[in-house]
């Protein structure tokens, strides 16, 4: 256990080291970093001061390492707009995005795991082909187009939600649907493959065979072992539903870190961009971490083989 | 005849003929958007501003509609699956020519390069795919050229990956050995022998990033860092029909509609080739 986990430690570090290397140099190399954070039209001497005042007249290494070490902070230095630390502004945020991906992800395991319980006990019944239905279009239904059809349908037509914002408790409910379409399609294709998968082993006949009933057996045994599919995929559904946030906080106005992307490139802030980019690869990498050392715990026989 | 009827029904079963028909229409309007549309994509009529469905002003009918600035939406939806499909193709060509070969190199080198190639992968796959393409196109631009150099070099590490395992597996084959053997360079052996059986797979993942990419392309155009206005993009009339969304719900609606029509194809068709590459069915 120890030797997997340190060997997998050991690939996270690289993958850290390797995503903070590859943002810096995808500046450089892609042209001058100061122009992204001077506006349109600034004067060459304005220019000139800046690239002075952030240090980048010196040589690109010094650069790459004063980043890094920075990085290593969690100082991602200033935002050029604003002028106050890109850690404030992110904090002032993060719990927006943290409230809506919780409220997607609690939606999307709520109903996507049932589901897909159900599609695997009672195959022939009307609601496993629709629910098929489901899961084969929330894999194709883009989250700003049936973020504006939630909108239509329950903010203009209907009038029972907020369309965007966060004024009140109930502006969280469409972005959290429109944002967990996706996991839910991906949580109930799983949930399903998993009971099918358990459905199949001789132990569920032989439970069948001395009399006990199909909940019993689905309820006490088959849910347990389909689980751990089940708890790997969670993880990096969060990964997803975070970079998701990007899109449907801009449809819903939501003010959390995907909607400060992208008015941070409107705006020119390029600092808050990396840094969010940089945080949201590391969560990522972090998850992807979770989710190894998670399956090992539930599943020993993936120890003995080291790597995946 | 009979083992035709049944090839034909292996590779296209009757299930899959809406879903072909959908993808010919697609790419059949694509191609021929400038004679199948009705009205120029661009041309602008103040009079006819918004006009929902089937308006008629002063001789010009709006099947779908008008926009804001009274453009036929059929027309700027013919022109966008255009954008839409040339975007993904382009990309998916792209990422997978320098994932296929990247991938090749490094499990026929191995060594260094091949750790070199294979770390870049992981951490390329590490960062989230959108929020990579978001700050790449951030530095580079917007635009249709930027947009296909961004996704490609987003994607093509699944590529890679693929091909990875794959030639590693070959290289071991007998009449790989041989024909190094016999003397057969690095660009024979591989373009002869590994390639062509490393095709199927590779095309599986193609098709089911195709369908990832129209995706993209258009998540990008409507955040504004895509294809640039007048061009029409489905993306982009999306993200002004949210702005009518009380008033002209249309713009919005039949951009998305088409969006979701083409990836469903997509996917389904990409799910069926690889049931066929992979010999289930």
């Amino acid at each position: 256990m120890s030797g997997f986990l340190i060997k997998r430690l050991a690939q996270a570090a690289i993958s850290v080291f390797g995503v903070s290397a590859l943002i810096f140099f995808l500046q450089r190399l892609t042209g001058d970093p100061v122009l992204l954070m001077v506006p349109e039209g600034a004067t060459q001497e304005a220019i000139d001061q800046l690239r002075a005042t952030l240090g980048f007249d010196r040589p690109v290494l010094v650069q790459f390492g004063e980043y890094l070490a920075g990085v290593m902070r969690f100082d991602f230095g200033a935002s050029i707009v604003q002028n106050v630390p890109v850690l404030d502004i992110i904090a002032s945020r993060l719990p927006y995005t943290i409230a809506l991906a919780a409220a997607a992800l609690a939606l999307a395991l709520g109903i996507g795991v049932p589901l897909g319980v159900f599609m695997a006990v009672r195959r022939e019944h009307w609601l496993s082909r629709i629910g098929m239905g489901f899961v084969l279009a929330g894999q194709s239904l883009p989250t700003f187009w049936s973020g504006i059809l939630l909108i239509l349908l329950f903010a203009v037509v209907l009038g029972w939600l907020p369309s965007s914002g966060a004024r009140q408790a109930s502006s969280v409910i469409l972005p959290a649907i429109c944002l967990s379409l996706l996991s839910m399609a991906t949580f109930a294709r799983v949930a399903r493959t998993a009971t099918l998968d358990e459905l199949a082993k001789p132990y569920v006949r032989a439970a069948r065979a001395k009399g006990l009933p199909m909940g019993r057996v689905v309820t006490r045994h088959v849910l347990r072992n389909g689980a751990i599919p089940v708890i790997s995929i969670a993880a990096l559904e969060i990964a997803n539903l975070l970079s998701g946030a990007v899109i449907v906080e801009t449809v819903f106005a939501w003010p959390g870190l995907g909607l400060l992307t992208i008015q941070s490139i409107a705006a020119r802030d390029f600092p808050i961009v990396q840094a969010i980019v940089l945080l949201g690869a590391f969560v990522s990498i972090f998850l992807n971490l979770a989710a190894d050392v998670l399956y090992s715990v539930v599943d020993p026989r993936i120890r003995l083989d080291g790597a995946r | 005849m009979a083992s035709a009827t049944s090839l034909a029904r292996r590779i296209a079963p009757p299930r899959l003929w809406p879903f072909l028909a959908i993808a010919a229409i697609l790419v059949v309007g694509a191609v021929l958007a400038p004679l199948i549309a009705p009205y120029d994509p661009n041309a602008q009529n103040l009079l006819g501003r918004l006009r929902a469905p089937g308006t008629e002003v002063r001789g010009v009918v709006y099947w779908l509609g008008s926009d804001e600035l009274g453009r036929d939406l059929l027309s700027r939806l013919i022109h966008g699956a255009r954008v839409s499909l040339t975007v993904a193709a382009l990309s998916v060509v792209a990422s997978g020519i320098v994932g296929t070969v990247l991938g090749m190199i490094a499990a026929w080198y191995r060594g260094i390069v091949g750790a070199i190639i294979m770390r870049l992968v992981d951490i390329v796959l590490s960062v989230p795919a959108i929020l990579l393409a978001i700050i790449t196109v951030a530095i580079m631009g917007p635009g249709l050229v930027n947009v296909v150099v961004v996704l490609a070099f987003t994607r093509w590490p699944r590529y890679a990956r693929v091909a990875y395992g794959q030639t590693l597996g070959l290289a071991s084959m007998p009449y790989v050995r041989l024909s190094r053997f016999m003397g057969g360079s690095t660009l024979w052996v591989l373009g002869r022998h590994v390639l062509p059986n490393i095709v199927g797979p590779i095309m599986v993942v193609a098709t089911l990033e195709f369908g990832l990419m129209v995706l993209f392309e258009a998540g990008l155009s409507f955040l504004g860092l895509g294809v640039q206005p007048p061009t029409p993009s489905w993306g982009s009339i999306l993200a002004t029909g949210r702005n009518y969304v009380t008033t002209a719900w249309w713009i919005a609606v039949f951009p998305g509609l088409f969006l979701f029509l083409l990836v469903l194809t997509v996917n389904v068709l990409g799910d069926h080739v690889r049931d066929v590459v992979e010999g289930r069915r």
